[in-house]
């Protein structure tokens, strides 16, 4: 791994789930990593303690809503105390209605959806290069396999997510002349709070009896991508969509259950 | 911060006709839930972290979780920001 130490790190989302492992993947190596949380969402003081008790650099904790221009103003502001420009953006924020029924259709739903789940990837880079003059070296946004697979109840999040994917493709061609690279990655099943607000809270143990160890991914493996793609040794990968499942979704259908069920019940 | 319920509510009313067109705080009956008065989750997330925001004060999201109208989630802000101000 190259040198993290003193890289500035911006990451939404990240006192919870694959945020916040991604928060301690960059402080661990001494990076100096702010962190966005909405309002009353998280206890910075517990955040504070974790990354102390795991040995990380102490980060900075703000409460910002992602859609809010003033609230994105100030936490630049805030970057720019102790650094000239963002190193790395990790536009984790997923926020979407849930739909349960035809009856959840509504556009407003959606646009709210996109608005909090893509769109920020755009008005962060956008905002950062107006602050600082030059977009981060790395930006990775965090998508879902929710796109083209059938996700509980995920319908605007999917929508959303195939957005923010295809804004990484077309982002990653605008700022081509620029050193910034752009890139997702696609998480499956993580084990977090938003998989069992999304799903439902026995969701996991369903997987693990189901699809046996290794179906559900931890946010620290999704973590460690991203620090791969923002460690410099990936640097000649721009506009991608990187996918962290264990491979489970190429068998994880009806034909390798209908196997199983054969050799447990011949 | 307010402790003074009248406020929470306003508060409360305030962000919740922001998102719902239709809703209007002088004439909303708060015994009803957001999501009746045509709030999607989206909505009312923003509302009640707006409305914590505004009033300074915060509520672990599993006290939120069980609230079943407009009226529990504003007794709930008034008793947070009493313990929060008498604390």
């Amino acid at each position: 791994m190259r040198d993290l130490s003193d890289r500035a790190v911006l990451i939404t989302g990240g006192t919870a789930g694959i945020g916040l492992a991604t928060g301690l993947a960059f402080a661990k190596r001494g990076a100096r990593v702010t962190l966005t949380c909405r309002w009353g969402s998280a206890e910075p003081d517990e955040i504070l303690a974790r990354f102390e008790t795991e040995g990380a650099r102490r980060p900075s904790i703000l409460e910002a809503n992602v859609t809010d221009p003033d609230d994105l103003a100030q936490v630049l502001a805030h970057v720019a105390e102790s650094s000239d420009h963002v190193d790395t953006f990790v536009s984790n924020v997923g926020f979407a209605q849930l739909v349960r029924s035809l009856d959840d259709y509504n556009l407003r739903g959606l646009q709210q959806s996109i608005e909090y789940s893509a769109w920020p990837l755009a008005s962060h880079l956008l905002a950062i290069r107006e602050r600082f003059g030059r977009l981060p070296r790395h930006a990775v946004a965090l998508s879902s396999c929710g796109i083209d697979a059938y996700y509980s109840n995920y319908d605007f999040a999917g929508a959303a997510k195939a957005v923010l994917e295809t804004l990484v493709r077309y982002l990653a061609h605008r700022v081509f002349d620029e050193d910034c690279r752009i890139n997702a990655v696609r998480a499956r099943f993580v084990d977090t709070d938003s998989l069992t607000a999304t799903v439902g809270p026995e969701f996991t143990d369903f997987v693990d009896r189901l699809g046996g160890p290794g179906f559900v991914q931890t946010p620290d493996e999704v973590a460690g991508v991203v620090l791969a793609l923002c460690s410099g040794w990936l640097d000649g990968m721009r506009g991608q969509v990187l996918t962290v499942d264990h491979g489970t979704a190429f068998y994880d259908n009806l034909m390798r259950l209908h196997a199983t069920r054969t050799v447990e019940t011949p | 911060m307010t402790t003074d319920k009248n406020e929470i509510r306003a508060t409360v009313l305030k962000y919740l006709a922001r998102a719902v067109d239709q809703v209007d705080p002088a004439t909303v009956d708060s015994s009803r839930s957001m999501k009746e008065l045509g709030a999607n989750s989206i909505d009312i997330v923003e509302v009640v972290s707006s409305s914590m925001r505004e009033l300074r004060i915060k509520v672990p999201r599993a006290q939120l979780n069980d609230l079943a109208n407009i009226d529990e989630l504003v007794d709930l802000l008034h008793r947070t920001a009493l313990e929060k101000a008498s604390s």
